[in-house]
């Protein structure tokens, strides 16, 4: 037995190590500059152009993508035992997104700060995120749990970033190549930061190894073998985010060498923790480099983000993989909450209307600078009037789907965000304008719908045997939803210029919409409402656990197909209107929840009316704050929606 | 506070409609107008009268305006106008604010009741109809995917048609006219001045993520047609073709293009060489920076505007090569 470890152990290495010289000479040969392989060898080693060149460009540009790619894998490696999640990584856990977030600000707002301290910036952004997911969590660490943070957290950042890219283009231009990770290196500024720092955690991970192959006994036999199980578990977050942060605060946000390095390193055979943090390290740079050698290959003399490199390798994979990890996983019912002492409906229905009625009075009456209650004038008539009827139906709309989801999943956090259907309309929606850059924008809900259907039919096709385990779903949920927002990213820095329309649609706007959307969103309510309204009772009979619900008669697949596919439907409508809007359905059925309980048809009544007066508010302080300049409604929604969703989950331990 | 500002605003709107008024009236004495017809990407636009108030949503075209000597009446992002494009005339301060150029303010825009609005397409492609309900909408690409078109053609046609749809074509035209004048003035000058090489590369750098990225204008782009009619040579060839007339580089892509001048705009907030490349051996031993051969065109030299930012261009050019 131990002789065969060794062995595979031996393979693991020699191979590794031989893959990695051979893939770091080529990488060195690539570059700008054109010489051959024999100038540069003869040139390196005199004092010259070709040495200038190989030394302070080339030289660290590999020196980091060898040292991030490792410290990308630990990093998972170590978050995977802790989570025992086999998704997690810097990437899902919103690390990236935070840190990303930081220095598009400082971008903003402070140039010369982050010229000074670029390091800094980014390690605060992921410093926070980590401590947001983890202090979120609970200390349970419940697998599902932390990746639904993780997804929340990446949700917030990444639509705030989205906002800023918008409002502040020509600062942020030069961010695009960076929000998807690149090697790009000037100096050994970033390898002198970076490399000390991955050493001294990377060794520190190393001291954990024993440790950590206790804890991965279970947390009651390691506390039974006297293991201070609180202890070590922080220390080792505390490795994994340090890893983690300091790497992308020098290449940003590469994705899926987290994931995927510790998982190859396992399915080697490779066992133990020490043994899995070295081979994972030594294939994480395997990997990036790769990734590097692959996206100069591609694209000579011109920089495609290795990020997105890393994205197109690691996406499918990563689907694959929550496919097969879920499988194994056992049945997780959850108590979805909601206050057992209702609101009763006859005092609610009349406050929340009076609020709405406000609410929209408000925004019909006032544009920013001027108020004027004569709606019917032509300019208020034609622009304000339809936008802000738009907003309450599709945010109606919105908390539907929530519910509708939340419901059949029994999972508090789902919603089509979580779901991967958002993130996937959005891909559709950025392939379709790659493809055909020159097409108009009306039929970018066509790609959107694609993405939707498709990211819906992996989830039935993958789900179908399981009877729909609301983790098995959920999980996918999360793999497809990287794996959209991975595709987005490539196809962002594919479409370059004619990018900044999209990225107004896929943040989510209620902008420029007219009479045809209200129209639209009309037709499109009135068919769904039905089947939402039927559906309800189906999944307040769910809510006693599937065994009773059968028991009562209830046919339990056909119960969650149909509530999928309405739920996806309404959402994808929803999205085909004003494109990527999160939190809404998250949010909305979630207060409701906690003022009429968890019996679906008031649920829904409440919660529709919630979702209304939230993007209606939403889309009128984006409208008024800086006016005449217009904030994307979806990011103002992240605003209003993430304090509420935080205290949820606060409350939710 | 909010409420003086908004006092404030409705006090000088109620003086600024009275001088309107006042204005007006003698302007409805004229001939009556011809119906002017311009072309943009979105087909024919057919005005009844050549237009008076004009949108405009992209920079360019604002330029293109106050080139013939007419101030839009709206017009989006003034503030960062201000501070990446340098011409005279400069805009006026009663141009009224229509919010970004990605998302301009639908309401604002119809509140000045433009005759006339001018978008670019791979912005305003997607809001064309809200556009059209405003007023008659013309748009323009200035990156035509047509290769045979170079953008420079681009940029004197749609001048004209712009010129054309406020009756100011005698005035384009000389516009035109007097910048092939000041290319022969500045060529002769770039000539006498016995210029060690003219080879040059034009570039325009920013910081992306702690590594600068620098584009490199191709010779299809409008910078670099302006530096050819001026007698330098660009020597940029790009491996492909690309359609926003530039190539993005890093440092090392600089070595093969070392024995040209090197012309740059730099923001100035967010100037990579004083800050990232300084110290960096590849950049300080390339021979145009050795030879002192970098040229600043200036923070506000806009690369991508019309005739009056050609003008700003070769203007700065000579500047910091011959007078130096």
């Amino acid at each position: 037995m131990h002789g065969k470890l060794n062995m595979k152990s031996f393979a693991s290495l020699a191979g590794g190590f031989f893959l990695l010289i051979a893939l770091s000479l080529i990488h060195l040969i690539q570059g700008q500059a054109d010489y051959t392989v024999s100038e540069l060898v003869s040139g390196v080693w005199v004092e010259g152009r070709i040495q200038d060149i190989v030394m302070s460009l080339r030289l660290p540009r590999l020196v980091i993508g060898l040292v991030a790619g490792g410290a990308l894998a630990v990093s998972g490696a170590v978050l995977q035992t802790l989570t025992n999640n086999p998704l997690a990584s810097p990437g899902t856990l919103g690390i990236n997104a935070g840190a990303f977030f930081f220095v598009v600000i400082s971008v903003i707002f402070f140039p010369s700060f982050l010229g000074q301290f670029p390091f800094i910036t980014a390690l605060l952004g992921a410093v926070l995120s980590s401590l947001l997911v983890v202090g979120l969590s609970g200390k349970q660490m419940d697998p599902v749990r932390v990746a639904l943070t993780g997804m929340i957290i990446s949700l917030l950042f990444s639509s705030m970033t989205g906002a800023m890219q918008l409002l502040f283009e020509n600062q942020t231009s030069g961010l695009f190549l960076w929000g998807s990770g690149t090697l790009v290196q000037l100096n050994w500024e970033g390898v002198k930061f970076a490399a000390p720092v991955i050493a001294i955690f990377f060794v520190a991970a190393l001291v954990l190894s024993k440790s950590m192959d206790v804890l991965s006994l279970g947390e009651d036999i390691a506390s039974s073998l006297g293991q201070n199980v609180r202890l070590v578990k922080l220390m080792a977050w505390g490795v994994a985010i340090v890893l983690a942060a300091a790497t992308v605060s020098v290449v940003g946000p590469i994705g899926f060498i987290g994931l995927m390095a510790p998982h190859i390193v396992r399915m080697m055979g490779i066992r133990g923790h020490f043994q899995i943090f070295a081979h994972s390290f030594l294939w994480g740079s395997v990997m990036l480099i790769g990734a590097d050698v692959l996206g100069r290959l591609i694209q000579p003399g011109q920089e495609v983000p290795v990020g997105a490199m890393t994205a197109l390798i690691g996406g499918p994979w990563l689907l694959y993989l929550a496919w097969k990890t879920a499988k194994s996983m056992k049945r997780g019912d959850r108590q979805m909450g909601g206050t057992t002492k209702p609101v009763r409906l006859k005092v609610l229905l009349p406050l929340l209307i009076g609020m709405i009625a406000v609410v929209i009075t408000l925004a019909l009456s006032f544009n920013g600078s001027e108020w004027s209650f004569e709606w019917m004038k032509p300019v208020v008539w034609n622009f304000r009037v339809p936008r802000v009827l738009t907003s309450f139906i599709v945010g109606i709309m919105l908390a539907i789907t929530g519910v509708i989801l939340q419901g059949v999943l029994r999972n508090p956090l789902a919603d089509s965000s979580v779901l991967g259907v958002t993130s996937m309309a959005g891909a559709g929606a950025m392939l379709l304008l790659v493809v055909f850059p020159a097409i108009p924008s009306a039929f970018l809900p066509l790609g959107a719908t694609l993405g939707a259907v498709l990211a819906l039919g992996i989830i039935l096709v993958t789900a179908w045997k399981n009877n729909f385990q609301p983790m098995l779903v959920a999980l996918m949920g999360i793999a497809i939803s990287a794996f959209g927002s991975a595709a987005t990213q490539v196809f962002v820095v594919k479409a370059k210029l004619a990018v900044a329309s999209a990225l107004v649609w896929l943040s989510g706007s209620t902008y420029g919409k007219g009479w045809e959307d209200v129209q639209f969103a009309l037709i499109l309510f009135v068919l769904f409402i039905g089947p939402a309204i039927y559906i309800t009772r189906s999944l307040d009979t769910l809510t006693f656990g599937d065994d009773v619900a059968a028991g009562l008669g209830l046919s339990i697949r056909s119960t969650r197909v149909w509530a999928l596919i309405i739920g996806v439907a309404i959402s994808t409508a929803a999205v085909s209107i004003v494109g990527t809007i999160g939190f809404i359905g998250l949010v909305a059925p979630h207060i409701a929840r906690r003022l009429v309980g968890f019996r679906h048809l008031p649920l829904m009544l409440a919660s529709g009316l919630l979702g209304g007066l939230l993007l209606v508010t939403a889309d009128f302080v984006g409208r008024i704050l800086i006016a005449p300049k217009d904030i994307p409604s979806g990011l103002i929604v992240a605003l209003i929606g993430t304090p509420y969703l935080l205290y949820l989950l606060r409350k939710m331990k | 506070m909010k409420q003086r500002i908004v006092l404030l605003i409705a006090i000088l709107m109620l003086v600024l409609a009275g001088c309107s008024s006042a204005s007006e009236e003698p302007a409805t004495t004229e001939t009556a107008a011809e119906p002017v017809t311009i072309t943009g990407t979105n087909g024919e636009v057919k005005l009844d009268a050549p237009a008076k108030k004009v949108v405009v949503l992209e920079w360019t075209y604002a330029e293109d305006l106050l080139a013939v000597g007419v101030q839009p009446a709206g017009m989006a992002d003034i503030v960062d106008y201000g501070n990446y494009v340098n011409i005279e005339p400069q805009l006026d301060e009663t141009v009224v604010d229509v919010g970004g150029r990605q998302e301009p303010n639908l309401e604002a825009i119809a509140a000045i009741e433009p005759d006339l609005i001018i978008g670019v397409s791979f912005r305003h492609d997607a809001m064309l109809e809200d556009l059209e309900k405003i007023a008659p909408t013309v748009i323009f690409n200035p990156y035509p995917e047509d290769e045979s078109i170079d953008l420079y053609q681009e940029m004197e046609t749609t001048f004209k048609e712009i010129a054309k749809a406020v009756d100011k074509t005698a005035e384009a035209d000389k516009v035109l006219a007097d910048l092939e004048t000041k290319y022969e003035e500045k060529a002769a000058e770039i000539e006498a001045a016995n210029l060690k090489t003219k080879d040059v590369i034009l570039t325009l750098a920013y910081t992306g993520a702690q590594a600068p990225e620098i584009r490199v204008f191709t010779p299809n782009s409008m910078a670099s047609i302006i530096l050819e009619r001026i007698g330098l040579n660009n020597v940029h060839q790009p491996d492909q073709y690309e359609i926003f007339g530039s190539s993005t580089f890093n440092v090392e892509g600089l070595v093969k293009y070392e024995n040209a001048n090197y012309l740059y705009t730099v923001p100035d907030e967010d100037n990579i060489y004083e800050n990232q490349l300084k110290g960096n051996k590849v950049w300080e031993n390339l021979a145009f920076v050795k030879e002192g051969r970098t040229y600043d065109l200036g923070a506000d030299t806009w690369l991508y505007g019309g005739p009056l930012s050609a003008e700003t261009l070769m203007n700065q050019i000579t500047d910091v090569m011959v007078n130096k």
